[in-house]
């Protein structure tokens, strides 16, 4: 079972990673603002083929938009 | 004559410009002393340019004399966001750090507008760097609801908001990221769209994510923003994500019916918490559809907290790139509500964004599959209670932020993720006196659908008529 990010794990990215300078309280915080983030994408990554890549979504939207024809 | 300048909508003015029954100068002069009157109360704008605009509506004038109409805003004085830049003018984009930042390009809604014949009466209040959906402001001072300056006018594009509401303009711009122009427009009781991904050109606004953000208007009336819409919409070589396709005429597809229109509304997630009020209006609006010859079918949709949180991941990923300079260098010019909605991009895994950015054609393809097959929009409230006060959604700490965003963002934010186009409509007032509204949300590119099925609710109720005690 993979661990949850911690406060220690955020500060530490924060200053090796980031030059960033995290207090103890606010990397608490972060620690479950990202936790929540990247658990919502790694779960629905399921999804994803190699084959992905951004511009697919702009592709879609345009091959499924529709000029104004509904409604009589 | 002043008062009742300022209460006619963007279409009726211009349309009286056009046919010279009342001049530019004189509703330009009617909205300064309108907007002057307003300020002190409301703080909407962050600069009046009062004798500018009056210098241009009197060219104008001019030029209607000379028989020389720029097009379909000529004459009529309009206030946006300051956000949109123009090349060697201040955009604050409501923030300390851009206090006397001088862009040198000018954007693209804004080059089109003025290319229409609109009037620039000013620069309007908006959340710090458009990040924060209350729209309060630490550094220019909060905007305030002109439906009661207590409570919230809603964000990022507060003033946008709050001045068309309180009849300070005929309609403005705001951008919509994750819900930045259908929540001032709902907590002010007016119309806002939050256009399709790529409909509208971004060049020469502030990004706050790139992959999400969209330009779109706010007005008074649905017809307001269908002439808005066209003039600034359709392709843009300075804005590579803009698409090149031709651009409807709105105002004149308002004119079709809507009759066998399948009207969705969702059994999870957008009722949520959703007070007596709201329960109300939105069913009486349903009511209206379905006597316009609409059918309203029930259906669960793809859930919309998956595609909150992907969103989420997105903007703050993109924001802490957008900011990583002056969150390093000058943290505290920033104020705790956006500095606490940047911090946690910084933390986020490259690849995580990147399987954010990749899983939207999928989800997007989802919901496509699960909604627009069976109906032709959606309906929905905007959010789930009337507009809070500004105490009730001041954060205390950093804590406490995202819990606040949620609240509010919870039915607008999904809808970014996806790039589909949704239009906020007042549907009335809770007891205690402020607006409510719904959002119609639709296929990509469906804004003239949107536009027609709220334009013939606008013309059998009076909502949008209403207008605040100042």
């Amino acid at each position: 079972m993979p661990g949850k990010v911690t406060a220690e794990l955020v500060r530490d990215h924060g200053s090796q990673l980031q030059r960033l300078d995290i207090g103890p309280r606010r990397a608490d915080e972060l620690a479950i603002e990202v936790e929540r983030l990247n658990s919502a994408v790694t779960d629905a990554a399921q999804r994803l083929d190699f084959n992905d890549e951004p511009a697919k979504f702009s592709a879609l939207l345009l091959a499924a938009g529709q000029p104004a024809k509904a409604g009589k | 004559m002043s008062t009742e300048l300022v209460h006619m909508s963007l279409t009726e003015v211009a349309d009286a410009i056009r046919k010279k029954k009342v001049s530019s100068v004189e509703v330009t002069r009617a909205c300064i002393e309108h907007a002057e009157r307003v300020q002190p109360k409301l703080n909407c704008f962050i600069s009046l340019e009062a004798d500018e605009a009056l210098q241009a509506a009197k060219k104008a004038d001019q030029a209607l004399k000379r028989g020389v109409r720029a097009g379909p805003l000529h004459g009529v004085p309009l206030a946006h966001k300051d956000m949109y830049y123009r090349a060697g003018k201040v955009s604050t984009c409501g923030s300390k750090i851009l206090r006397d930042y001088r862009p040198n390009v000018t954007g693209t809604a804004v080059e089109r507008l003025a290319a229409a014949g609109a009037i620039w009466l000013g620069s309007l209040n908006m959340a710090e760097f458009a990040a924060n959906p209350t729209g309060h402001n630490d550094h220019w001072g909060h905007c305030r609801n002109p439906w009661n300056p207590a409570h919230m006018t809603g964000g990022s594009s507060s003033g946008s908001g709050s001045a068309v509401g309180a009849r300070a303009c005929y309609g403005s711009l705001g951008s919509d990221t994750g819900g930045s122009v259908r929540l001032p427009a709902a907590a002010c009781g007016v119309v806002g769209l939050k256009p399709t991904y790529g409909l509208i050109s971004r060049y020469g606004i502030l990004p706050r994510s790139w992959s999400q953000d969209t330009v779109g208007p706010l007005t008074r009336t649905v017809r307001d923003c269908a002439r808005m819409t066209r003039v600034i919409a359709g392709a843009d070589p300075r804005d590579p994500t803009c698409a090149n396709a031709p651009v409807p005429n709105y105002e004149k597809e308002l004119e079709g019916r809507i009759k066998g229109l399948k009207i969705g509304v969702p059994t999870n997630h957008y009722y949520d918490g959703a007070t007596d009020d709201v329960r109300k209006r939105m069913a009486e609006s349903l009511a209206v559809f379905k006597a316009l010859g609409a059918r309203i079918v029930e259906l669960a949709v793809p859930d919309p907290q998956e595609l909150f949180l992907l969103s989420a991941t997105v903007s703050q990923s993109e924001a802490a790139v957008i900011h990583g300079k002056w969150i390093r260098e000058r943290p505290q010019d920033y104020s705790l509500f956006v500095r606490s909605r940047i911090e946690a991009g910084f933390h986020i895994p490259a690849t995580t964004y990147l399987e954010a950015l990749n899983l939207r054609a999928h989800l997007l393809a989802e919901f496509m599959a699960a909604v627009y097959t069976k109906v032709d929009v959606l309906h929905t409230p905007v959010m789930v209670m009337p507009a809070p006060t500004i105490a009730e959604t001041e954060p205390k700490a950093s804590g406490d932020v995202t819990g606040v965003v949620s609240r509010i963002t919870r039915n607008t934010r999904p809808t970014n993720y996806l790039g589909l186009p949704a239009l906020s409509v007042p549907a009335g007032f809770s007891g205690n006196g402020l607006p409510i509204a719904f959002q119609l949300m639709g296929r990509p590119f469906s804004e003239a659908l949107l536009f027609r099925a709220a334009h013939l609710y606008q013309q059998e109720t009076d909502w949008h008529t209403h207008a605040p005690n100042l």
